[in-house]
């Protein structure tokens, strides 16, 4: 077979280029997945630059309102959504974890990365952030294995620890449905049940410069849409 | 440990080169081996046996790159260990998706049998990578070398699924119109 041939051939490519292939995580997020992500990180992260230790409650709407102003770099360090499920939406980007109440229209959790000197989530080593299955831990940590911590979603608060619990899974994921579904050029959908879809989109008003307040998550149920802006407060 | 301490060691003939190598590498390697096998008892057989060629090959060797060194080593034993699981009708793993995504790139290609045309090949897969941007030749490799998922590597630079779909999709083609401008009759 001439694939088996060139999957062969390959085998003599440069070791420098082996050796780059494992020493370096771009950690870029794809334009598509990182704007949902994003926007919902964003409004976390908002929250968190204004107020790093805010509590659940009014004091997110303030961080949220603050970060709304907030301008929203569309590329490689856009959020990433996390979590969906039990009404709760978890998103982060290289400033933190973020936790937004679908139900009570508002952040209601935010772990900041800037103090742990953990916002490196591109280069080398770089830090991953996973949800767990059951949405209620985030785990993030250094590529390199040296720096591991744990956040709490319904504690909102964070511990550093050795190792994870074998017991908690990391395995939820989101399918990507963006081809399919794009809302905007700035939009990221993923599919979430039969006939159901969570998307974000990015909708600057005028030419304006693009902040977290033009953030848009789209809730998509049977064909009803429920729209909620994360970094605009009622 | 510094590599250049285990390659000494190897040379010094000193079985604990063998340990230190496991000890370092052994995650790298059966990554390697799982992603083409699928299968972790052949694939830690593999690596064991890598380790043992490692053994007999240095020295004469001196390898500068000893993690890409036995890198090689474990994806020619596990390629090799994957056709023979092949003809057995078992295993799977990444390779057979990584043949059939390749198998586009020289459709309908002829004469690669020579060793020369390989060596020719070669030397232009490595000139193509070289022109390639580093995200891209990272991502390039960690497919078609690593034969690492579509999933893990969407994990490991940070996109998503169909990100990396589409942009190996793009490169596999910029490699087929690259060929065909260096006289392979695609």
């Amino acid at each position: 077979m001439k694939e088996e041939k060139l999957l062969e051939v390959m085998d003599g490519i440069r070791e420098d280029y082996i050796a780059e292939a494992r020493t370096g995580n771009p950690k870029k997020r794809s334009k598509k997945l990182f704007p949902l992500v994003a926007c919902m990180v964003f409004l976390f992260v908002v929250a968190a630059f204004v107020m790093p230790h805010v509590q659940k409650g009014s004091s997110y709407k303030a961080v949220a309102a603050e970060k709304g102003k907030e301008e929203i770099q569309l590329g490689a360090t856009m959020p990433s959504i996390l979590y969906y499920g039990a009404g709760q939406v978890i998103m982060y980007d290289y400033i933190g974890i973020w936790v937004y109440d679908l139900k009570q229209e508002q952040l209601i959790g935010f772990c900041d990365f800037r103090p742990l000197q953990m916002t490196q989530i591109q280069g080398e080593p770089c830090v991953f952030v996973d949800a767990s299955t059951d949405g209620k831990y985030v785990r993030f940590y250094k590529s390199d294995g040296s720096i591991k911590y744990l956040y709490d979603v319904k504690k909102d608060s964070y511990k550093e620890v050795d190792d994870y619990d074998k017991t908690l899974s990391w395995k939820f994921t989101l399918e990507d449905v963006t081809e399919t579904h794009r809302l905007s050029d700035h939009s990221e959908t993923y599919k979430i049940g039969a006939d159901s879809y969570l998307s974000y989109k990015i909708e600057p008003e005028g030419d304006e410069t693009i902040r977290y307040k033009d953030l848009i998550l789209v809730l998509e149920k049977a064909g009803k849409k429920t729209t909620y802006r994360p970094f605009t407060v009622k | 440990m510094e590599d250049q301490k285990i390659v000494q060691m190897y040379w010094e003939r000193k079985e604990q080169a063998i340990l230190s190598t496991s000890e370092k590498y052994d995650s790298y390697c059966m990554t390697i081996a799982e992603n083409i096998l699928g299968n972790r008892e052949d694939a830690k057989e593999c690596v064991n046996d890598a380790l043992l060629v490692l053994w007999n090959k240095i020295p004469p060797d001196k390898p500068q790159m000893l993690s890409a060194y036995l890198g090689k080593i474990v994806r020619n034993l596990s390629i090799n260990r994957y056709k023979k699981n092949k003809r057995k009708k078992r295993g799977g793993g990444q390779l057979p998706l990584v043949l059939e995504e390749l198998e586009e790139v020289l459709s309908g290609s002829r004469g690669l049998e020579e060793e020369w045309e390989e060596n020719y090949l070669l030397e232009c897969i490595n000139a193509f990578l070289a022109e390639l941007p580093e995200e891209k030749r990272k991502l390039f490799v960690c497919r078609y070398w690593y034969a690492d998922s579509i999933k893990d590597i969407a994990q490991r630079f940070d996109m998503t699924p169909n990100h990396v779909s589409v942009t190996l999709k793009r490169i596999r083609k910029k490699l087929h119109d690259y060929l065909i401008e260096r006289g392979y009759e695609l």
